[in-house]
Order: structure tokens, then sequence, then C-alpha cells
């Protein structure tokens, strides 16, 4: 038999707060527009930056697409999108709170005069919807970096749970991986004459695409003929290729995902942020 | 200057707004920009029936096909056909001569044998243009490409530096003939049947013809000009201009 309150004039236990864990699971409605997936254009992801396209363009930070070369303008941090998202959305947010709590909470009064029991019911429903949601931190994966685009301190709940966005490209619900000249060549190893694979290994670290693309040309003998397009066409073609600079190293977007499952799984931390935000700001009104 | 980019940026936008075709990424020997092109534009059957074009030519037959083989044919032998002469001249080149470019080999096609093909083959079906029952599949296979999009719409997707040179694209690969027409099209089919019928209305010799595509393109009647470009090229070219293109070869 649990504690024994006196409340209202009524008896009550422990035992008679019930977490309903099905309300705990239940999905919530959030407001839809959440930070990040919901921009509608190219966006650009590294060590914890955002970057849009700029048509000022940039030497330090560029993507070239086609012909033309923009300038990467850096957004909002998602720290500061999830804040304003919260901020602009504070009734709504409020409303699902306070469901939330009536679903899942079963028995509590509305003005518990034992903080200690309502204390142990907040600890309890906070575990319940961590086991419920499993979303771990992620462990961040630092990119190959110059150093010139330091790691931003940024607590939000996109970076800390969202993974594989420290070096990333957002397009048309499409993830694609940055990678440098050097891993992307690393993939085609076994379609390069070793010797030569050796000696690409070491120069395409400072090589730019154009550099690449003059080095696999001449040395197309070297290579088998039916991986040679995809080695080298990716990396540059002509002067319409794509081609993206940024922290001093040249990148090959290649394609990871589709955004579905990384949208989804930032909509169920934002879902549990609720939920335990709701867990702890108290039953009580 | 400013109206260029206006159209670019709408084309860009428009474009944007289609349906992806298909998800050739993990496969994709192209970069980034091309690959959304594709993506937007020309269909898995005709990137995987593997055609040989040389690059300049590459999206402008690609599109010109995708119009070609999958509403007007509603078949992928101009594709096929177009794949087996590459293969003929691909066999007598000398693979090993590494002077020239793999892409820059005569096995990668042009654009004039790519509509020659496309004439060659609607000839073989000539009945097909004439018939009411094959121009209505015909309609039915253009009608499914011909969701309209609305850039004013709040629900549409709006223009963005990226699909600004997508569209910037998209009139790199139009004739100069129809580019006037552009800032009027609203559907894939309309922009696809516009890319074919420029092409194709190059080609055309007889004037009388020439002035029945730009009468329908004037009316914004998409559909009827590109029939009316496909008539003009299944008069005015012949086989010769695909032996013509393989005795230069030869020569």
């Amino acid at each position: 038999m649990g504690k024994k309150v006196v409340q209202g004039g009524e008896l009550l236990f422990k035992e008679d707060i019930i977490i309903d864990e099905e309300a705990v699971r239940m999905q919530l409605t959030i407001p839809s527009r959440i930070p990040i997936f919901s921009i509608d254009e190219m966006q650009v992801f590294y060590n914890s930056h955002v970057f849009t396209l700029t048509k000022n363009s940039s030497k330090d930070a560029m993507i070239k697409v086609y012909t033309t070369e923009y300038g990467l303008n850096e957004e909002k941090s998602p720290k500061l999108q999830e804040d304003e998202y919260f901020k602009a959305n504070t009734a709504e947010v409020n409303k699902l709170k306070e469901e939330f709590i009536k679903k899942a909470v079963i028995g509590m009064p509305d003005n518990c005069y034992d903080k200690s029991l309502e204390k142990q019911a907040c600890l309890t429903l906070v575990e319940k919807i961590n086991h419920a949601y499993d979303i771990a931190e992620h462990s961040y994966k630092a990119p190959p970096s110059k150093g010139l685009v330091p790691k931003l301190s940024d607590d939000s709940i996109f970076n800390t749970y969202i993974g594989d966005f420290e070096r990333a490209m957002l397009l048309d619900g499409k993830v694609y991986r940055l990678e440098t000249i050097q891993e992307y060549l690393s993939m085609f190893q076994k379609a390069i004459e070793p010797k030569f694979y050796k000696e690409l290994e070491k120069k395409s670290v400072l090589m730019t695409p154009e550099e690449a693309f003059k080095e696999l040309t001449d040395n197309r003998h070297k290579i088998h003929p039916w991986g040679f397009p995809f080695i080298r066409n990716k990396i540059w073609y002509n002067e319409k290729s794509f081609k993206i600079f940024l922290d001093g190293i040249y990148w090959i977007p290649k394609f990871a995902s589709t955004s579905k499952n990384a949208e989804e799984k930032y909509r169920n931390a934002i879902e549990r942020k609720i939920k335990t935000d709701a867990a702890e700001e108290g039953f009580g009104k | 200057m400013k109206d260029k980019q206006n159209l670019t940026g709408n084309l860009g936008a428009l474009v944007k707004n289609f349906s992806n075709l298909h998800s050739i990424e993990p496969d994709s020997m192209l970069d980034l920009n091309t690959t959304t092109f594709l993506q937007k534009l020309v269909s898995k059957d005709v990137i995987d029936a593997g055609v040989r074009v040389k690059p300049k030519d590459y999206l402008k037959s690609l599109v010109l096909l995708e119009y070609f083989s999958g509403i007007i044919e509603g078949d992928y032998m101009a594709c096929k056909n177009l794949a087996k002469i590459s293969e003929k001249i691909r066999k007598i080149e000398d693979e090993e001569d590494t002077s020239v470019d793999p892409h820059e080999r005569d096995s990668y096609l042009t654009l004039p044998v790519v509509i020659a093909e496309a004439a060659l083959c609607a000839n073989e079906k000539e009945d097909t243009y004439s018939d009411n029952a094959s121009l209505k599949k015909i309609k039915v296979r253009y009608q499914n490409h011909d969701m309209k999009i609305d850039l004013h719409s709040p629900k549409s997707k709006k223009p963005e530096p990226y699909y600004d040179m997508i569209g910037q694209m998209v009139l790199d690969v139009t004739s100069k003939s129809v580019e006037h027409y552009l800032e009027k099209v609203s559907s894939r089919a309309e922009l696809s049947s516009l890319i074919f019928t420029g092409h194709a209305l190059d080609m055309i010799k007889s004037d009388s013809q020439k002035s029945k595509v730009k009468t329908a393109l004037e009316k914004k009647d998409y559909f009827s000009a590109s029939l009316e470009a496909l008539k003009g090229i299944m008069k005015d070219i012949t086989i010769s201009v695909i032996d013509e293109y393989i005795s230069n070869l030869e020569g």
C-alpha cells in the first residue's frame, strides 16, 4: 500500500495515480511547420551550422550550380529556429501539453498538496516517455575540417538527436552526404590501378575538382572503362558541373537517403520534448 | 536581362513543382544539377535505353526522346534503335585511342541523328497519326503529364537559387525558335512538347508546315504543335540523314 494523502477530505494513495502507457506513446499533432525540414530550398549542414544559397558569391563558401556561383549564407542556428518554433506556437503547444497530461496521468488531483508525490509521478512519466521514444543522442562525427568553419555549439534537438548531418545537404526531400574527393575516389579503389590509386589518394587532398578531372582523364587507361565515367563525371565534367567549396575543401554530394526518416525522427524528438516538458512542468494548476 | 532572370526563375520553380519521375541518384554518374534535371524531365526508360549522345546535345536529345517515345509513340523503339546504331559504330572505334575523350567519340550521336531516328520510327507507324483511336491514346498519355502548376498558389513550391539554374538548363535545351513560348508553359507535358517541337521545327523544310506549327503554338496548343512538328519531320527527313552521318565517319 502506498502513501496515504489527505486530499480535499478524500484519501489518495500512490497506487491511485496511474500512468497510461498507451497515452504516453500516443502521437501528438505537433505544429506542422517544423524547423529545418519545412524550409523549401537547398540547405547545407556543416559542423552544426546551416547554410542556404545566396546570390552574393563568396570565394570561401560557395556552391556552383550549372553556370552560376552562389555564396553560402549562414541561416539561424537550429537551436534558434527551434526556440522560434516553440515561441510562435506557444498556445498550441501548451494545449498539447495539457491534453497529454490529462490523458497520460490518471488519478492526479488538480492541486496535489503532496509535492513529493507529484514529483515522483513526474519522474516516472518522464522515464516512460523516454522509454517509449527510444531516441538516443547521436555521436557526432567531425568532418575532415580545415578549421575555417568551427563546430557550432548548439544543443538543439536537431543537432543532438538527428544524426548524419555533420556534413550534408538537403534538397527536394533528399539527403546527400558531402564527401571529399579523396573519400569519393576511395569507393572506386578496385577499379583503379593500385599504383595510380596511391598517387591519386595523396594528391587528391589538395586537388580542385577540375584538377582531379584532368588527372583522371590523363590516366584513364589506368581506370576500368566501365568505372571511369562514374569516377570522373561526378567530381567534375565541364564548366556546367556542380561544385561545392566550404571550409577550404571541395565536396562531392553523394546521395544518402530520402529525408523521410530523418524528418520523422525529428518530429518524434519534438513530440517527446513537448511531452517531457509537460511532465517536468508538473501537474499543478 | 531581368526578363531572362524572371523566365529562368519561373521555369525553375515550375520544374521544382514537378514530381520526380524516378530516383536515379544511387546509380547516377552525373553531377547534381544534371541528375535533378533528368529526374524531373526524363523517365528511367529513356535513360536506361543507353542512348549515347554527345554532351552538348545530351539533355536536348533525352527530353526530345522522352516526349517522342513516352507520349507520342508509347514505346521506346527509337531509343533502342539509336542505342544499336551507337553500338555498331562503337565496334569500329579504336577504344584504345586515348586522344579522344570517350564522350566525343563518333558512337556518341548528335541531335539531328536523334531527330532523324524519331522521324523514321514515326514513318513506320504512319497510320497512327491519322487514326482517331491512336490519336486519342497519344492525347491520354499527354494528359497524364499535363497537371497544371499554378506558381501563384500558396501550395506551390517557390523559386530558389538552385532551381533558377535548373530553369536555365531548361532554357538552354530549348530551341531558340520556340524560346518565347516558354513563359506560357505550365505543365511537364507542355514543356516537353515545346522542347520537342522546337528542335523538330528547326529541321522542317516546308514553310507551310512550319507555319502550321507556329499557328498552334500561338494558340498555346502545344499538343497540336508537337503533332504538326512531327508531321513536318516525317515528311522532310529521310534515312539519308543517318546514312550521311555514318558515311562521314567512314570517310
